[in-house]
C-alpha cells in the first residue's frame, strides 16, 4: 500500500468519524491521533526513508558476515562437515558424524535422534553398534572430542544393553538356535530374538552414561572398582576430555570423571551360501582348500552379542541379553579348508614339530582354562584367567623351559595337587607387576582344583588337539584371506567382511551390503589370472591406449606373499641370528652408542649380504636400542611364544647387571621399568608374530583373536604344501633335475625350484630350460623369482598356464 | 646333458607369439638376478630397428622378489633400467646392434631416428656397446634378423626390439635355453652378425644424433 492511499484512507476516516462525533465524545481522542498521523505522513520524506531501508539491508548482510567470520574464526579450521554439525546444538551425549554422504542407499539405516537438532541423523547397523560403545573411535559431532563410556563394572559379565535407547519392534527381527552362536554366549533358551535396530535415541545412552564425580562419591561404589578408575578431566559444556595433551576453548570448569576405557563391539555372523559357482583354482591353494566358490545368494545374519572392554591392561567381555543385529543377502566367496591338509599338518606338526606343538599346547590350555572358570561361574575378566595359566607358567619357567606337550601338561596338571604352585607363580608376578586376583588362598585352591581338571579333561579328551589346531587353523587362515582380498581391492573391512563356520570347516568372504558391493564380484574376477589373459591385457591396453586394468597380483599370489612372510620379519630374523655370533653380537653391543660403528657395521652387512634400504633401515633402528640386546641375547630362539606370553618369566631371570644394563637411569622399580623394555624388545615380528593378521571386527573379539591364531601354524601348512611341490637343484643329480621338474610340472602344474647363491647358475639354467616346455596343454612360465638368505636362499616358482 | 634333453622329451625350442613381452622379462630379469648375486650380466640384441621397449612388469605376473633389484618393484621396466642394471657389474657385457641411421631407416621419418639414437646414446652412456650394420657393396642388402641373446636363452623371429614389433604386430618367433643346441647355433650367428657391424663410439653418436636433430 502506499502512503497516498493510507494518508486518502486517514482522510476518509476522519471525514466518518468526525460525523459520529456528536453520539460519542470519546472519538475526540481518536480523531485527533489520526489527525497527527496524517500529518505525519505528509511531512514524510519518502526518497530519504527508500534509501535508509536500503542502508539498513546493507547492515545487516554485513552484519551476517561479521557473524560468519566469528563462527569461523572460532571453529578455526573449518571442514565441510564442521560446518554441518556446527549447525547442531551444544552436545553433551556421545555422538558421531553420520556417513550418509558417502554411503550407499542400499544399506539398512537406523534413526538416530539427536538431542537438540530438528531432523534426525540416519546410519547404518554397524555405526550404530559402534555408536552404543563410545572408545573405539573418537566421537565427534562438533569439535574433536573423546568421551566417556560411563558407569561399568568390571565384575558384571553379563548386562542388558540400552534398551530404553533403542526402538525395536517385533516385526523386524529374526531368531537364531543357540548352538550357532557363540559357544561362550551364555544364552538361556534353545532360540533367541535378535532385533534389527530401528531407532537410537543419544540423549537415553547419554543419561545412562553420565557419572558426575560427586555421585561417584555418595554411591556405595565396590572399593576395588573404585582404586581401579584413573580419573580424567572432563569440561561440562562439551564433553571434551582433557587428558594432558588435548583442551576445549569453552572456558568452562572441569569436572573429573573416571577414565574411559576402551570397547569394542562384539560383533558374531551366521553365514551361508546357495548356488555356488566354482572360482577359477590355484595349484598351490588347491590343495589347502578343497574347494573355493562365490555366490550371489550369500545369506548374512550379523549380531551384536556384547562388547570387550580394556582398562589399565585389563580385559573384559560382557555380553547382551537383548541381542541386535541385521540380515541381508549379499554376494560372497566360500573356501573350504581342505580336510587332507589338517590331517598332513596335524601329523607334521605331531612328528616334526614339538615346539609349534607346545606353543600351541598352552593356547588350549589358556583358552580352556577360561572355559572353566567361566563356567563355574567365578565371573574373572579374561585377562585374571589369563594371569592364572600365567602364574603358572612363569613358576614353572624358573625350574626349566618346557620344550614339549608332555611338559606343559605337566605343569597344568600338578598344578591341581600343588596349589602353592599357583600362589608362588603369583607372587613371582608381583615382583614385576601389578596384579590383582580377587579370590583368596583357599578360594584359589578351589578353583585350580576344578577348573584345571576341568580344562585338562578337555585337552586330553580323543582329537581334541585336532580340533584345536583345526580351529585355530581355519580362525587364522580366515584372517590371511581377508587382508589378502582387502589388500587386492583396496577396501577395509567396512566393505568386505569374513566369517569362518567352525563345525563345517568352511571360510566366507562377504560383501558388506544387502545386495553386494561388488568386492566379491571383483575378487572372483581376479581370485587367479593365466598369462595369457595378462598378455592380452597388455596389448589391448597399448592398441586402445588405455591404461592396463588388471591388478599387479591376483589374490593368490597376494594371499602366498603374505604366507611366506614380511619385510619386518625377515629384518627382524636377521638381528637375531647377528646377535647370535659371539663377534658380531660384541660389533652390535658397541655400535648403540657409537655412530661409526654402527655406520661400519650396516655398510659391510649391505656389501655381503645385499640387503634392501628397508632392511637396513631397520636394523639400524634395532642397533641403536641397546636394550633390544641385552634383553635378546638371553633368550633361546624357540622360546620366544613363551616369553611373549609371560615376558614376567624373562625379566625374573634376568641377572640384576642386565637389568641395569636394559634400565641405566632407573633406581625405583627397576623390574617394572625392565618389564617394558623386554615385552618392547619382545614385539620381534619373529616367531610367527601375527601381529598383521589382527582386524577390527573378528568375531572373536579383539582380545580373545590373539590367542586363536597362530601363524606359525599356516606358514607350516604352506610349507609343507610347497615342499611336495619344491625341487631342490642340490640334491638332485644334474641328469635328474629336468626330468624330475617335468614330473611335478605335469602332476600338479606348479613347481618351486630351489638353491643356495653357490648354486644359482644351476638354477637358473633349469628354471630357464623349462621355460615355455608344453605340460599336458599348458606351457611353463616363470611366475617368480625370489631371494631370501634367512630361508630357502633362491627359488624360482614356474607354473604351467 | 644333451641326451637327458632328449629322453625328457623337451622341445629344443618354444613357439613364441604374443607372449613374447613374457620371454621378454624373463631372460632380462635372469640375467638382472645373476648380477644381484655377483656374476657378470651378459645381453645382445640384434635388431634392424630398436629402441628402449617398456615392459608391463607389474600387470605381467611375474614377480621378483630380490631386494637388490630395486628396479624390480616397478610397474614398468624400461630396457635402459635392465641395461644400467647390468653395467653395475663391470664385467658385464651389453651389446645392441642395429641398422645404421639413415635419413631412409624409418621410411623417411626422421624424428623415429632421433628417438632411436638418443636411446642409443643413452645406452652407451651406461655402457652398452652400440654396433651399426652397413652393406660395403649391395645397398639392398640390410641386416634383418632379431635376437635377443642372453647368458640363459635366446628370443629370435620376426619381432623388432621396437613398441610395434613387441607388442603390436602380428609376428612369430621361438625361445630356446642354453640346453637346447639351437641356443649354440643362434649365438653363433649373433657373434657372426657382430663382426660384420661397426662398433659406435659414443662421439660417433652424439654427432649423428646432432645431425639428425638439425634435420627435424
Amino acid at each position: 500500500m502506499s502512503l497516498e492511499s493510507v494518508k486518502s484512507k486517514i482522510e476518509k476516516l476522519l471525514l466518518l468519524l468526525s460525523a459520529k462525533l456528536p453520539e460519542d465524545i470519546s472519538l475526540v481522542r481518536v480523531i485527533s491521533k489520526l489527525s497527527e498521523l496524517h500529518d505525519s505522513i505528509s511531512r514524510a520524506d519518502l526518497p530519504a526513508i527508500r534509501e535508509s531501508s536500503v542502508e539498513l539491508e546493507r547492515v545487516r548482510k554485513v552484519e551476517e558476515v561479521l557473524s560468519l567470520i566469528e563462527t569461523r574464526l572460532k571453529q578455526r579450521s573449518p571442514t565441510y562437515v564442521d560446518d554441518f554439525i556446527s549447525v547442531q546444538p551444544l552436545l553433551k551425549y556421545p555422538a558421531k558424524i553420520p556417513g550418509t554422504l558417502f554411503e550407499s542407499e542400499k544399506s539398512r539405516k537406523v534413526v538416530v535422534e539427536v538431542p537438540g537438532r530438528k531432523s534426525p541423523d540416519q546410519i547404518n547397523v554397524d555405526e550404530m553398534m559402534t555408536m552404543l560403545f563410545p572408545g573405539l573411535l573418537t566421537f565427534r559431532y562438533r569439535k574433536l572430542r573423546k568421551v566417556p563410556v560411563g558407569r561399568w563394572s568390571p565384575f558384571k559379565y553379563r548386562v542388558a544393553p540400552p534398551v530404553s535407547a533403542v526402538f525395536v519392534t517385533d516385526r523386524d527381527r529374526f531368531d537364531v538356535q543357540r548352538d550357532l552362536l557363540p559357544s561362550d554366549y551364555p544364552a538361556e533358551s534353545s532360540t533367541i530374538s535378535v532385533h534389527i535396530p530401528l531407532e537410537l535415541r543419544l540423549s537415553e545412552i547419554g543419561q545412562d552414561f553420565v557419572r558426575r564425580e560427586d555421585q561417584l562419591e555418595e554411591t556405595d561404589a565396590e572399593p576395588i572398582e573404585a582404586e581401579s578408575n584413573l580419573y580424567l578431566e572432563l569440561c561440562t559444556r562439551c564433553g571434551a576430555v582433557q587428558d594432558g595433551d588435548e583442551t576445549c576453548a569453552c572456558g568452562r570448569n572441569f569436572l573429573v570423571y573416571a577414565a574411559p576405557p576402551k570397547s569394542y563391539p562384539l560383533i558374531w555372523n551366521i553365514v551361508d551360501s546357495k548356488e555356488n559357482e566354482a572360482i577359477s583354482g590355484d595349484p598351490v591353494f588347491g590343495q589347502i582348500f578343497s574347494e573355493v566358490s562365490f555366490s550371489a545368494n550369500t545369506t548374512v545374519k550379523k549380531i551384536l552379542y556384547g562388547f570387550e572392554r580394556r582398562f589399565k591392561a585389563n580385559t573384559w567381555r560382557i555380553y547382551y541379553d537383548t541381542l541386535y543385529g541385521d540380515a541381508f543377502k549379499a554376494d560372497g566367496v566360500r573356501f573350504k579348508v581342505s580336510r587332507k591338509i589338517i590331517e598332513d599338518l596335524v601329523k607334521h606338526i605331531s612328528e616334526k614339530d614339538s615346539l609349534l606343538l607346545r606353543d600351541l599346547r598352552i593356547l588350549q590350555y589358556a583358552n580352556e582354562l577360561h572355559r572353566a572358570i567361566v563356567r563355574n561361574k567365578y565371573d574373572f575378566t579374561f585377562s585374571q584367567s589369563l594371569l592364572i595359566a600365567k602364574a603358572l607358567l612363569v613358576e614353572a619357567l624358573m625350574h626349566g623351559t618346557p620344550k614339549t606337550v608332555e611338559d606343559v601338561d605337566v605343569i597344568f596338571e600338578t598344578a591341581k595337587k600343588q596349589p602353592q604352585k599357583l600362589l608362588d607363580g603369583l607372587e613371582l608376578l608381583k615382583k614385576v607387576s601389578d596384579i590383582f586376583v580377587p579370590l583368596n588362598e583357599e578360594e584359589l585352591g578351589h578353583l585350580l582344583e576344578i577348573c584345571t581338571s576341568e580344562a585338562s579333561n578337555v585337552v586330553k579328551e580323543d582329537q581334541s588337539l585336532h580340533r584345536f589346531v583345526l580351529d585355530v587353523f581355519a580362525h587364522s587362515l580366515k584372517h590371511y584371506v581377508l587382508t589378502s582380498a582387502m589388500i587386492l581391492l583396496g577396501v577395509d573391512e567396512r566393505d568386505l567382511r569374513s566369517h569362518h563356520t567352525q563345525t563345517e570347516d568352511q571360510l566366507f568372504l562377504y560383501d558388506n551390503l544387502p545386495d553386494g558391493n561388488g568386492c566379491c564380484e571383483t575378487l572372483r574376477k581376479f581370485a587367479k589370472v593365466s598369462f595369457s589373459k595378462r598378455v592380452s591385457a597388455v596389448r589391448d591396453a597399448l592398441e586402445k591406449d588405455t591404461p592396463v586394468t588388471l591388478p599387479s597380483k591376483d589374490f593368490f599370489s597376494i594371499l602366498e606373499e603374505f604366507l611366506v612372510g614380511c619385510k619386518a620379519e625377515r629384518a627382524d630374523s636377521v638381528y637375531i641370528k647377528l646377535t647370535r655370533d659371539p663377534q658380531v653380537a660384541t660389533v652390535i653391543q658397541a655400535s648403540a652408542t657409537d655412530d661409526k660403528v654402527r655406520q661400519n657395521l650396516l655398510l659391510r652387512l649391505k656389501q655381503d649380504f645385499a640387503f634392501d634400504e628397508y632392511t637396513i633401515s631397520h636394523l639400524d633402528a634395532l642397533f641403536r636400542t641397546e636394550s633390544h640386546f641385552h634383553v635378546l641375547k638371553n633368550l633361546n630362539d624357540e622360546d620366544f611364544f613363551i616369553f611373549k606370553l609371560v615376558p614376567e618369566a624373562l625379566v625374573l631371570k634376568l641377572s640384576e647387571n642386565d637389568k641395569l644394563r636394559i634400565c641405566p637411569d632407573t633406581t625405583v622399580e627397576l623390574d617394572k621399568a625392565v618389564l617394558g623394555k623386554v615385552q618392547d624388545a619382545l614385539e620381534m615380528c619373529v616367531d610367527g608374530c601375527p601381529l598383521c593378521l589382527y582386524g577390527s571386527f573378528c568375531e572373536m573379539g579383539i582380545f580373545l583373536m590373539k590367542y586363536f591364531l597362530s601363524r606359525r601354524l599356516v606358514e607350516t601348512c604352506y610349507k609343507i604344501v610347497r615342499d611336495k611341490f619344491s625341487v631342490d637343484v642340490e640334491r638332485l643329480p644334474r641328469d635328474k633335475l629336468l626330468e624330475r621338474s617335468i614330473e611335478v610340472l605335469s602332476s600338479s602344474k606348479v613347481l618351486y625350484l630351489k638353491a643356495s647363491p653357490t648354486n644359482l647358475s644351476l638354477l637358473m639354467e633349469t628354471a630357464f630350460s623349462l621355460l615355455g616346455q608344453p605340460v599336458a596343454d599348458s606351457k611353463v612360465y616363470i611366475k617368480m623369482i625370489s631371494f631370501d638368505l634367512m630361508r630357502d636362499g633362491y627359488v624360482v616358482k614356474m607354473e604351467a598356464d | 646333458m644333451l641326451l637327458r634333453w632328449k629322453l625328457t622329451k623337451m622341445r629344443e625350442t618354444i613357439q613364441v607369439g604374443e607372449d613374447v613381452q613374457i620371454y621378454d622379462l624373463a631372460v632380462l630379469l635372469g640375467e638382472a638376478t645373476k648380477v644381484s648375486a655377483g656374476s657378470p650380466g651378459y645381453l645382445t640384441i640384434v635388431s634392424p630397428w630398436i629402441s628402449n621397449v617398456a615392459y608391463y612388469l607389474g600387470s605381467s605376473g611375474l614377480t621378483v622378489g630380490i631386494p637388490a633389484i630395486a628396479f624390480g618393484r616397478r610397474d614398468v621396466v624400461r630396457l635402459l633400467d635392465v641395461i644400467e642394471y647390468l653395467q653395475q657389474d663391470p664385467r658385464s657385457q651389453v651389446r645392441l646392434a642395429t641398422l645404421k641411421p639413415s635419413p631412409n631407416k624409418y621410411s623417411g621419418d626422421v624424428i623415429q631416428q632421433v628417438w632411436e639414437l638418443r636411446f642409443l646414446l643413452e645406452a652407451c652412456e651406461r655402457g652398452a656397446k652400440i654396433y651399426f650394420y652397413s652393406s660395403e657393396r649391395d645397398i639392398r642388402k640390410i641386416m634383418h634378423p632379431k635376437f635377443l641373446l642372453t647368458s640363459l636363452g635366446v628370443v629370435f623371429g620376426s619381432f623388432n626390439f621396437t613398441k610395434s614389433g613387441r607388442y603390436w604386430n602380428i609376428e612369430d618367433g621361438n625361445y630356446s635355453s642354453t640346453l637346447s643346441p639351437v641356443y649354440f647355433e643362434k649365438k653363433e650367428r649373433v657373434e657372426d652378425i657382430i663382426s660384420k657391424c661397426k662398433e659406435a663410439t659414443f662421439d660417433m653418436l652424439r654427432s649423428l644424433l646432432s645431425e639428425f636433430e638439425r634435420r627435424t
